[in-house]
């Protein structure tokens, strides 16, 4: 018996650092996924789709959304059980009671409230939130007074951190990872699958508690986004009473998602460094759907720091996103003798540019004189003035170049 | 660059000229005017310039005009390492040749030649500053463009410490102030630009902040929403308990059913005792009424019989009454016509007699007119009679008058003869004449004669005299035949005659006055009929008149007396009159009285037989009910009635006040307690789900939106116009730093290399205004004035002369200072034309000074100005 273990669908996510071209695209791709991992799921015979909570960013998506994600549901073609999380509570105001969800949803599809569901022999429990800030274990909850009970295979489907083993934390709202796999070696409970955390993850030490992570990444701190998971519970003739007698379920991961988070530092203080960077860029495949954030430090001479910005320019307008990582970008520009020979300045004009020069590498100089490094490793103090002098000898270089 | 040696063939008027300046020093040029110096300047710059197949205009024509032969200037240069000579033909048969001489020997021909000279000169020479350094004629006075000189700059830089930029940094300078100004206003203002990316920003972060509001303001009802949701649950789970207790309170009360019970039979024998009271009343009290109304029937209609009775008394009454006042009418009718007969006679009395008086007065009338008709007739015959009127007697006065005339005419002509002779005797044609005592005087008319003494004087008449007399005749006969036909004897008579015609004439004019009055206002012709008819009437005209008289005698006082007796019959009649309607108003009102009384009589009658009627019915009734039950019996059962309820009542009382002890009522009060609260925790369930239906409509109303999505968007948005006004200052603050970076650069450099060019300058400047001259150079390398004697003069300011030797000082000045690899020779071309002997000196001096250490070629007509130039090659030019 096989079902599908998903979560964190995020759909209607925005991200501020998406033009609003690349938005649309993130957008379709969340409907894409959705999609996808109907086809997997027919693929590996799931009997049905659970979505361990986040299936929306929020519950203030618009109509669209939702209508899209009914649609895209509509194209999975088995039941799809869906768990209201932190992001889309089962509160007042949650999409997936409103009108528009009732009427659009099709029919395969349920949202879990709590009460247990029957689906392809299996019973489903669900932890529903029903708030943005539960003050209970809803998993533990979710449990309460289960006992194994022979023939009966249960799944639950839960949201939220786990506490995990031997841990401990105020939340009073974590998962008590303990207590459930107690009840799994009991035999109350067959598998647990989570939402919340967008890497794909097992927890503890029963093999049955996994998060699906989110089907398309969502930032750039994921581990290991953009998977689903087909969990097969076994045959159910070869059930085993009594505890510890079953095999732990077999769970694949599949990757769906299309989009790329991919977060580089580099240092960049030769020419070679600069080379290496503009590998990294055009070897980044699919780039419309790939989001780079870049941390750059190091030193680079004039010319260097012009290749580098129209590098930085060129890859901005092929990949979805990229960010240049400011707060921890300390590239240093700081002009060489060759930089100043090639400008070809003679007079006042030269004099002009070794002053800007000067400035700008003054607090490299300050840092040295006080006994720091000099801002090799890219950890140089910044001061306003100094930045002006690097971006004035930047249009400098510019405007020299133009012949 | 030094310019070794030139030669012209065939350019403009020059046939052949080759000229070799010093290569360092002065070399003065002489010529006279139009023999070709300039043309020595302009060769070389062809040579250098210009392709030798050029075929610019100002090329085409330094071919000699007329002539079909080659142009032609070679020039031997020295520049840097390079020596070279170069030459180019133009056209005819166009070549380019280039022998280099140094540093390595090489020859060229062609593009490449000219390729080759133009990068070595590039290299080596700073070739604007050779236009530059020219002083030509016309434009003497111009100082030299010497800023943007990268030679100059390179040398004053050798000079001194400071750097001057050359054409390249120039266009940087340009070019970063162009960028300076794409962000900034020229006073450093920001431009428009960033204020609307600043707006940008401003309405992102409002945009932000607003949906941000409104997602809170969405969460909150989603808070309000779950409340009000779990409040619900709670009220319905408490109403839930709620019922139970009504529940159990109920149960409790119905415990208590059995006590309650007994008050409930007790409560229904009271009320079937009440019952039974109220009906046995109620019959006592009915027959009570019964009896009552019997008897006011019987009074009823007994009273209404004696109505009856008067009522048809009192309309016989009527009925007599209306047959008096009948006839009283009748009477009053017949009075009334017995006056309206007396009336019709007194007015036909009236009338009559009024007929007679007129008829009276009309008599005398017709007397009164034929009495005039018949003194008109006597005065017409009394006027006929006298036939002398006015007129005719006129005309006899007339003829009388003209008698008188002619007859003193007569006598005057007629001699007169004087006869005296007292008492004689005469015969005469008169007779016989006896003479008086006195002279007589005696007329002559023809036929008188005198006879005395025998003598017979007759008198004949004059011619005069006889027409006098003869006039006098025929007046007379005039006369007579008038009054012959008016028949009176004279003139006199006549006049009688006619004053009784006047008499005559007056008399029937008064008789026609008087017929007129008699007819005057009358009809006579009616009058006539209207007597004839009254003696008609009357009788004989006679009697009539008889009549009339009497009648007439009779006059105004029957007139009177019968008019009065009319008014007095029309007052009677009218007395009457007035009877017979009041009478008829009586009788009218006698009728109603009747109609009244008979109908009153009427309904008298009907009331007395309705009265009856009831009486019978109700006694009837009474009959009927005393046979049911008689009435003492009726009383009776009323008296039982109330005694039983009272019995029951008492019962009741002692049934309830067992139920009392038995707490029946705390049980009641408990389960109407329960109940109330029941009640009230459904109307807060009700409120609790209207709020959760209000909530729920306002979410579903916002769900849609996608406020999420939108802030999301909006924080993009916000982060976007955020980036772009960074990028924007960034780029901003870049473009201010380089660009006042540049210029302060700049304009230390240009402050520091003034100084050896003003060294140079005042240099030479000494020997041409003496030792105390003090020269200000500018940053632009111009001279901004000159100091001498103390008194501080602007160049703009200085004479003529003045500026023309600091033009050329200063251009001097600059080819020492760049003497060096990339100078260049100084090219004076008939300059100093306003400069004085004295200071003309000064300059030679001056050239020479500088020609120490550089290439100067003077070109002048004029070679004696530069006589004192020290170590001066001249070379003469001839034509």
């Amino acid at each position: 018996m096989r079902f599908l273990h998903t979560a964190d669908w995020q759909l209607g996510m925005t991200r501020h650092y998406l033009s609003p071209a690349a938005q649309a695209r993130s957008t379709e791709a969340r409907f894409e996924a959705v999609r996808r991992l109907g086809a997997v799921a027919a693929e590996h015979g799931c009997a049905f789709v659970v979505v361990a909570g986040d299936v929306f960013e929020t519950n203030r998506v618009g109509r669209d959304v939702v209508a899209r994600a009914c649609e895209a549901m509509a194209e999975v073609p088995v039941p799809v059980l869906l768990l209201p999380g932190n992001h889309d509570p089962l509160d007042a105001g949650s999409v997936m009671t409103s009108a528009l969800f009732r009427r659009l949803a099709p029919p395969h599809v349920t949202v879990l409230d709590g009460t247990p569901v029957e689906v392809a022999g299996v019973q489903v429990l669900s932890a529903p939130w029903r708030s943005k800030r539960p003050v209970e274990d809803l998993a533990a909850r979710a449990c309460e007074g289960l006992a194994a009970e022979p023939g009966v295979r249960r799944v639950l489907v839960a949201h939220g951190t786990v506490l995990e083993f031997g841990s401990s934390s105020p939340d009073p709202a974590l998962v008590d990872l303990a207590a459930l796999e107690r009840l799994l070696e009991a035999g109350a409970l067959d598998a647990v699958c989570l939402g919340d955390r967008h890497s794909t993850t097992e927890v503890g030490r029963t093999g049955r508690v996994w998060y699906a992570g989110a089907p398309e990444p969502t930032d750039h701190d994921e581990l290991d986004p953009g998977n689903v998971l087909v969990v097969d519970l076994g045959d159910e003739d070869l059930l085993l009473p009594g505890p510890g007698g079953r095999p732990a379920p077999e769970v694949t991961r599949v990757p769906v998602g299309r989009w790329r988070f991919h977060r580089e530092r580099r240092e960049l203080s030769t020419d070679e460094d600069v080379d290496e960077l503009e590998r990294l860029l055009a070897g980044l495949p699919d780039k419309s759907r790939t989001a780079l954030k870049l941390a750059v430090v190091g030193t680079l001479s004039l010319a260097q720091k012009a290749r580098v910005d129209a590098l930085l320019e060129h890859s901005a307008d092929l990949l979805g996103a990229l960010q240049v990582w400011e707060r921890r970008s300390d590239l240093v520009v700081r002009p060489d003798a060759d930089d100043l020979d090639a400008l070809a300045l003679t007079g006042f004009a030269r004099e002009a540019a070794e002053a800007l020069a000067a400035r700008a590498e003054a607090p490299a100089v300050a840092d040295l004189v006080a006994g720091g490094t000099g801002g090799e490793r890219g950890r140089v103090p910044v001061t306003p003035d100094a930045v002006a002098a690097q971006d004035a000898l930047s249009l400098l270089h510019r405007l020299a170049a133009a012949g | 660059m030094r310019v070794l040696r030139l030669r012209l063939q065939n350019f403009r008027g020059v046939a052949d000229r080759e000229v070799t300046p010093a290569p360092t020093g002065v070399t003065v040029l002489a010529g006279d005017n139009e023999v070709g110096k300039t043309s020595l300047v302009e060769a070389l710059d062809m040579l250098l310039d210009e392709y030798d197949d050029a075929r610019k205009k100002a090329v085409r024509r330094t071919q000699p005009v007329g002539q079909d032969v080659p142009t032609v200037v070679e020039a031997e240069v020295q520049a840097g390492a390079h020596r070279f000579t170069y030459r180019k033909q133009w056209h005819r048969q166009p070549s380019t040749r280039l022998v280099v001489h140094e540093p390595a020997p090489e020859q060229l021909a062609g593009r490449e030649a000219h390729d080759w000279v133009l990068a070595v000169l590039g290299a080596e020479v700073d070739l604007p500053l050779w236009r530059a350094l020219r002083l030509q004629q016309g434009v003497p006075l111009e100082q030299a463009d010497l800023q943007a000189r990268s030679s100059l700059a390179q040398a004053l830089d050798a000079t001194v410490a400071g750097t001057v930029g050359g054409e390249r940094e120039e266009t940087l300078v340009a070019r970063a102030e162009e960028e300076f100004l794409r962000y900034w206003t020229p006073t450093g203002g920001r431009r428009t630009e960033a204020r609307t990316l600043e707006a940008d920003v401003a309405a992102a972060s409002a945009r932000v902040t607003a949906l941000e509001a409104e997602v809170a303001g969405v969460e909150r009802v989603v808070e309000r929403l779950d409340r009000a949701r779990a409040d619900a649950a709670d009220e319905r789970a408490a109403g839930a308990q709620d019922a139970a207790a009504v529940r159990d309170a109920e149960e409790r009360v119905a415990d208590l059913h059995g006590v309650v019970r007994a008050v409930e039979v007790a409560r229904g024998a009271l009320a079937a005792a009440d019952a039974a009271a109220a009906t046995a009343e109620r019959e006592r009290a009915g027959r009570r009424a019964l009896l009552a109304r019997a008897e006011e029937a019987r009074e009823a209609a007994a009273e209404r019989d004696v109505a009856a009775a008067t009522a048809a008394a009192d309309l016989a009454a009527a009925e007599d009454h209306l047959r008096a006042v009948a006839r009283e009418l009748e009477l009053a009718r017949d009075a009334a016509a017995a006056r309206r007969e007396e009336r019709e006679d007194a007015l036909a009395a009236e009338q009559r007699h009024a007929e007679v008086v007129e008829v009276t007065r009309l008599r005398a009338v017709l007397a009164d007119a034929v009495a005039a008709q018949r003194r008109v007739a006597a005065a017409e015959e009394a006027v006929a009679a006298a036939p002398v009127d006015d007129a005719a007697l006129a005309l006899v006065e007339d003829a009388a008058r003209a008698l008188a005339v002619a007859a003193a005419r007569a006598g005057a002509a007629t001699p007169v003869v004087v006869l005296e002779g007292a008492g004689r005797t005469l015969l005469t044609s008169d007779g016989e004449r006896v003479l008086d005592e006195g002279p007589e005087e005696v007329r002559l008319v023809g036929g008188t004669w005198f006879e005395a003494g025998g003598v017979r004087v007759s008198a004949r008449p004059s011619a005069d005299q006889e027409r006098a007399e003869a006039d006098a005749r025929r007046a007379e006969d005039a006369l007579a035949g008038l009054c012959a036909r008016l028949g009176v004897d004279d003139a006199a008579a006549a006049a009688t005659a006619a004053r009784a015609r006047r008499e005559a004439t007056a008399e029937l004019e008064r008789a026609r006055d008087a017929a007129r009055r008699a007819a005057s206002g009358e009809d006579l012709d009616a009058a006539r009929r209207r007597v004839a008819r009254a003696d008609d009437l009357e009788g004989s005209p006679d009697a009539a008149a008889g009549a009339d008289d009497a009648a007439a005698d009779a006059g105004a006082a029957t007139g009177e007396h019968l008019r009065r007796r009319r008014e007095e019959a029309d007052g009677a009649l009218g007395a009457a009159d007035l009877a017979v309607v009041r009478a008829g108003v009586r009788l009218e009102a006698a009728r109603e009285a009747v109609d009244g009384a008979a109908a009153r009589s009427a309904d008298r009658t009907a009331a007395a037989t309705a009265a009856d009627a009831r009486e019978r019915v109700v006694l009837d009734e009474l009959a009927g009910a005393r046979a049911a039950l008689p009435d003492d019996r009726a009383a009776e059962d009323a008296e039982d009635a109330l005694r039983r309820r009272g019995e029951a009542a008492a019962s009741l009382a002692v049934a309830e006040a067992a139920v009392a002890v038995a707490g029946v009522a705390d049980a009641q009060a408990e389960l109407d307690l329960r109940r109330a609260r029941l009640l009230d925790g459904q109307k807060r369930l009700r409120a609790h789900e209207d709020e959760v239906g209000a909530l729920t409509a306002v979410l579903e109303a916002q769900g849609g939106l996608g406020l999420a999505e939108q802030l999301g968007q909006a924080r993009a948005e916000e982060e976007r116009a955020r980036r772009a006004l960074v990028a924007w200052d960034r780029r901003a603050t870049a473009a201010r730093t380089l660009h006042e970076a540049l210029q302060a650069a700049r304009a230390s450099a240009h402050a520091a290399y003034v100084e050896p060019l003003r060294a140079q300058l005042h240099r030479l400047a000494v020997p041409v205004f003496g030792p105390d001259v003090q020269v200000e150079v500018g940053p632009d390398l111009r001279v901004v004035s000159r100091t001498l004697g103390g008194v501080t003069v602007p160049f703009e300011q200085l004479s003529a002369g003045a500026r023309e030797q600091l033009a050329l000082l200063g251009r001097l000045a600059c080819a020492v200072l760049v003497s060096g690899g990339a100078g260049v020779p100084v090219v004076v071309d008939d300059a100093l034309g306003w400069s004085d002997p004295r200071r003309l000196d000064g300059m030679a001096r001056a050239l020479s000074v500088a020609g120490a250490s550089c290439q100067v070629l003077v070109l002048t007509c004029v070679p004696d100005r530069y006589r004192l130039v020290t170590g001066a090659r001249t070379e003469r030019l001839h034509a």
